[in-house]
């Protein structure tokens, strides 16, 4: 596990796949709604991305590491962490979109299932994972 | 010298977990990439867990122990606040 060590080259891969993948499916989603020149944009942007995180996914830091989704324990638990700290962002932004939505138009809009999504998604791993330890 | 991180095992007696892995290693002149290796974490972890910045999962700390030889308390040594 050692960062002196030469990783997999497969998992170099690992994120960039992600970003391909998901912006394939988001470019063909624009531009089946026949914005065409947005479409092409956004497949650039994720390439770019994608690029981006090979490269990155070459070094040897922690970031690197958990690019690769290789890292050891201390990685890992940083991944977990910032993963947990992502949550609370999407879902505190979640919250406060509901409310302004709800003030500007008198219904929370889509804001509602991300907030469902989020209380139940935190209940049942709550529920799941107490098992465990 | 002796590293410790703070954890908290109840709110009223916080407890400092010092180890000795970088007087251990420096007196083996091992380098920290080596012993890295050997103990199958990366280079930032062993430096990590020197600093005192993260307390290692048991099988790792039990791992580090057996490295040098000595039991884990010689190692690692738990230290109540007064």
């Amino acid at each position: 596990m050692s960062n002196t060590h030469a990783h997999h080259p497969l998992r170099r891969g690992a994120s960039a796949a992600v970003l391909v993948v998901g912006g394939r499916a988001l470019t063909a989603a624009v531009w089946a709604s026949g914005q065409h020149g947005l479409a092409l944009a956004s497949a650039l942007f994720y390439l770019a991305a994608a690029g981006l995180a090979w490269w990155w996914a070459g070094g040897r830091g922690d970031v690197a590491a958990v690019l690769r989704a290789e890292g050891d324990e201390r990685q890992r638990g940083l991944d977990r962490d910032a993963t947990a700290v992502t949550g609370l962002a999407m879902c505190v932004a979640a919250i406060v979109g509901a409310v302004v939505e709800t003030a500007r138009t008198g219904q929370p809009g889509a804001y509602w299932v991300l907030c469902l999504v989020g209380a139940g998604a935190h209940v049942v791993a709550l529920t799941a994972l107490r098992s465990r330890r | 010298m002796e590293r410790s991180l703070d954890i908290h095992h109840n709110d009223k007696h916080p407890c400092h977990v010092r180890n000795r892995v970088r007087e251990l290693r420096n007196a083996s002149h091992e380098s920290q990439s080596a012993l890295a290796e050997a103990l199958h974490v990366s280079r930032q972890t062993v430096n990590s867990i020197e600093n005192g910045r993260y307390l290692p999962l048991r099988p790792r700390a039990f791992a580090l122990a057996r490295h040098f030889g000595l039991p884990i308390e010689r190692l690692f040594s738990p230290e109540e606040e007064p």
